[in-house]
């Protein structure tokens, strides 16, 4: 079985390490490169998880690196990532999406892509998230570092959302870049009562909105999906951000590849998390390979 | 048809139709027509955009009231674009590169709207096709570019800068970023050449330049510091800074850690002091606002006509006066001077509302007066709720003109978008920067309290100002100080609240006025008119009211009008 570096950020959730036992089951692991947010080490059961990973990383006898990164600092982590990008050559990686956060899948993906245009991927679904709130008390939608887009002075804004089930994201994202045209990319299906969850998403824009749906787990098509818009407001300046599962976080890094890196990527970062945002893990778990070309 | 109140962003009308709708407020005329660089603040709504707009070339070109047309020729730059969220400039350790990436971006949108302006306006320049070679010439000189020959003058500049802006964006998106620093425009190497050239156009001659920015707010620190670093410059024979910010504290900081200085290096134009005028001043500007849309649209109704007050409504104020006449003659057998007019001023619309229950005999809030109080005095809160309103008759008879807007309809979308307002305060959270659970709570325990307190203050029948809406916070507190003003800061921020600086009459101390939105009031069945008149909040109470859900203390004795407030203009 070829060898893997599996890449991973500690999260507190139960998928995990439950995601983690599985993913040295079915791969081959050489060695892992652990971020280790410092600001989410207050969340509950993460230092439990921590040690478990290094037990069970210990009695497979894998290798195990740690980046320790800031969520609050994006500039420092851009830094610290560039640097660590350029002393170790990391090929034949594992992007374990699960506990990523989407900028920082987006980071990856970047240095990851100098050194091949392909990279693996696992994606643990949990079992049910939270009902109530997942995240709260949101700063200010930011572009990523080199990944900000060409825009043109003369032409106006559309703003791509692939939607979560965090409203006030959406409606911050919209109030802060106040784009002429909205294109909001739903879930397709039910999965976790969706369509009452996503219901109220247009009562927050007055002007042009457009609603897609799209099964955002389905990398491929999503793709296929959000190409086409693009090309579709090509004529546009174009702002992405994608809020829906980890998986559409490649699907958006593949469509800006795509557009020649002229739309820009956005995230909005929040600074409180639901400890309980999920629980369980779906037996059922995404994998694959990203094409970088 | 069309609905007359659409409030569109006043950068997406044709300026014929801005001409049309646009009402001149003629007290700012002096300072924006001046050389001089000015400080626009105002809360969002308020209409900076329409007054930076109305004072931008092509309006004033095609405005009849305008004599000099090329004495200033504004230029109308918005900064709310998505090329000023780019950060990779933070990606620089040192400060004097990030401010060369940011001055390069900025350089290049000021040149691509005066060239927009002057394209659009060319035909007054009256250039004739040997003048724009020879500056065409000179620019390429001057600034050692590559301009095409083979476009008109404003649009060879346009083309060559759309190659610069879309190179740099790759440059600064690359791993070789360092190039970028050698690269870059700045105002110095490209903006003053570039103005300098225009004056070689006949009819520029003797213009002066007026850069208006807009939304500064929208900008990033280091922007603001560049641009306040080009005010810095005194001499503003070639151009001045009109810059435009709903920032309720602007940082006056300059690129090189000095500041610039109100009075010296720019005077300040505050748009909310309408917000507690005295004078019918936004009253008769709200009326002109109405009356001329109607115009424009064809509807032939008075403003009165066109919004008529429910007769229940005004029987009941009417029968509050009368209720309060006769008390004051009990209060005052033999009255002095208003006495009388007096007290029915002050008490006789407090006893129709203290007879209202809000949840089952709703005031039946409609006519202009209500409209103009609901607004608090900010121009789009007036003439959203008139959107809706005019939406939801329009739905009724689709195929007629509305030629009035049926009372209970205004009843209705007041109070429906006084809801949707407390629901925004629920999740005001979703609108400010870093607002904790904490702080979100004490906001809404705030608001809360405070429409308990006013209803107290409604029902009182000793005190002088039972419709006083307006605050101030008083005794100051080191230990809840800090804690306030997060809260007040946020509620400035998200316009929960609006602010205006009066001066204590008896001390002549400078303290701010807080102002509540009145579209909260309707939802709890008070009134939005008002008094011209306030009640102190002390630190400790607002802060306990914030965060223990604490009714706010009310003792009727202390309020009296020892401590008259007066505008700071």
């Amino acid at each position: 079985m070829e060898e893997h570096n599996l890449i991973t950020v500690l999260g507190w959730e139960d998928r995990f390490i439950k995601g983690i036992e599985i993913v040295f089951k079915e791969y081959n692991i050489k060695n892992i490169i652990l971020i280790l947010f410092e600001d989410y080490r207050t969340m509950d059961n993460i230092n439990d998880n921590l040690i478990m990973l290094k037990s069970l990383a210990k009695s497979n006898k894998i290798q195990l690196n740690e980046i320790v990164l800031e969520y609050n600092d994006s500039i420092n982590n851009w830094k610290i990532l560039d640097k660590f990008f350029k002393e170790n050559v990391i090929q034949n990686a594992l992007l374990n999406l699960t506990t990523i956060p989407r900028e920082t899948i987006w980071t990856l993906l970047f240095y990851l892509r100098n050194n091949s245009t392909l990279v693996d991927y696992v994606y643990f679904k949990p079992k049910t998230y939270s009902k109530g709130w997942l995240t709260k008390n949101h700063k200010e939608p930011r572009l990523l570092f080199k990944h900000s887009g060409i825009f043109e002075l003369e032409k106006k804004l559309v703003l791509f959302v692939i939607t979560s089930f965090d409203e006030s994201r959406l409606k911050q994202l919209i109030e802060y870049y106040e784009p002429y045209k909205l294109i909001v990319f739903s879930q397709s299906g039910e999965q976790f009562n969706n369509l009452k969850r996503n219901k109220s998403n247009s009562e927050y824009f007055e002007r042009e909105i457009e609603i897609v749906e799209m099964d955002t787990y389905n990398i491929e098509l999503s793709t296929k999906t959000l190409n086409y818009y693009i090309n579709e407001n090509n004529d546009h300046n174009i702002i992405i951000a994608s809020q829906g599962p980890k998986t559409s976080s490649i699907s958006t890094y593949r469509s800006y590849l795509a557009s020649s890196k002229r739309i820009g990527l956005a995230y909005v970062p929040a600074r409180v998390f639901n400890g309980k945002y999920s629980s369980g893990v779906d037996d059922n778990y995404i994998k694959g390979t990203i094409n970088l070309e | 048809m069309d609905n007359p109140f659409v409030f569109d962003r006043p950068n997406n009308i044709s300026v014929e139709d801005f001409i049309h709708f646009y009402i001149k407020d003629n007290i700012y005329t002096r300072f924006l027509e001046s050389t001089r660089n000015i400080l626009l603040i105002g809360v969002r709504g308020s209409g900076k955009t329409s007054t930076l707009r109305y004072y931008s070339f092509p309006i004033r070109l095609e405005n009849p009231e305008v004599k000099d047309k090329f004495s200033i020729i504004g230029i109308h730059i918005p900064c709310k674009h998505p090329l000023f969220g780019k950060r990779e400039y933070l990606l620089y350790e040192k400060k004097h590169k990030k401010d060369v990436v940011v001055e390069h971006f900025l350089c290049i949108n000021i040149i691509d709207k005066i060239c927009d302006t002057l394209e659009e306006t060319k035909q007054s320049l009256e250039i004739n096709l040997e003048k724009e070679k020879e500056i065409l010439e000179n620019l390429k000189f001057v600034l050692d570019a590559d301009i095409p020959n083979n476009k008109a003058l404003f649009k060879a500049i346009k083309l060559y800068f759309k190659r610069e802006l879309n190179t740099s964006q790759r440059k600064l998106n690359s791993d070789d970023f360092e190039s970028f620093i050698e690269y870059s425009f700045s105002f110095n190497n490209t903006v003053i050449p570039f103005l300098e050239e225009l004056k070689n156009i006949p009819k520029l001659k003797n213009s002066h330049f007026s850069l208006y920015f807009d939304d500064i707010q929208d900008l990033g620190d280091i922007h603001r510091e560049i641009i306040n670093s080009w005010v810095a410059f005194r001499d503003n024979q070639l151009f001045s800074f009109k810059l435009a910010t709903a920032d309720i504290k602007p940082s006056y900081i300059t690129s090189t850690g000095g500041v610039i200085l109100e009075g010296h290096d720019f005077v300040k134009i505050d748009l909310t002091k309408r917000l507690y005028n005295k004078t019918s001043e936004f009253s008769n500007f709200a009326h002109d606002v109405i009356a001329k849309r109607l115009e424009i649209y064809d509807i032939h109704s008075s403003v009165d006509e066109f919004l008529p007050i429910n007769d229940s409504f005004r029987q009941g104020i009417e029968e509050g006066k009368k209720i309060a006449r006769i008390l004051a003659s009990k209060k005052y057998p033999a009255p002095k001077g208003t006495q009388i007019n007096d007290y029915v001023v002050k008490y006789g619309r407090a006893i129709y509302f203290r007879g209202k229950n809000p949840k089952s005999n709703v005031p039946a809030y409609s006519g202009f007066d209500t409209i103009v109080d609901v607004s608090t005095g900010v121009i789009r809160n007036l003439l959203t709720p008139l959107y809706f309103m005019y939406e939801k008759e329009m739905s009724v008879n689709p195929e007629e003109k509305v030629k009035f807007i049926p009372p209970m309809v205004q009843r209705d979308i007041i109070i429906n978008r006084s809801e949707s307002f407390w629901e925004k305060i629920q999740a005001i959270d979703s609108e400010i920067e870093n607002c904790t659970e904490d702080l979100l709570l004490a906001i809404n325990n705030f608001f809360n309290q405070l429409m308990i307190y006013l209803k107290k203050r409604l029902k009182n029948e000793e005190i002088s100002e039972p419709r006083a809406l307006n605050f101030i916070i008083s005794q100051s507190d080191d230990l809840y100080k800090e804690k306030v003003d997060q809260i007040i800061n946020a509620c400035l921020k998200s316009t929960l609240l609006y602010k205006r600086m009066v001066n204590h009459k008896s001390t002549g101390e400078k303290l701010p006025l807080y102002v509540p939105n009145r579209m909260m009031l309707p939802a709890h069945g008070l009134d939005p008119h008002g008094q011209y008149s306030h009640f102190p909040i002390t630190y400790k109470a607002f802060a306990e009211a914030a965060y223990f859900n604490k009714e706010i203390p009310f003792f009727a004795e202390e309020d009296n009008n020892q401590n008259q407030l007066e505008l700071i203009f």
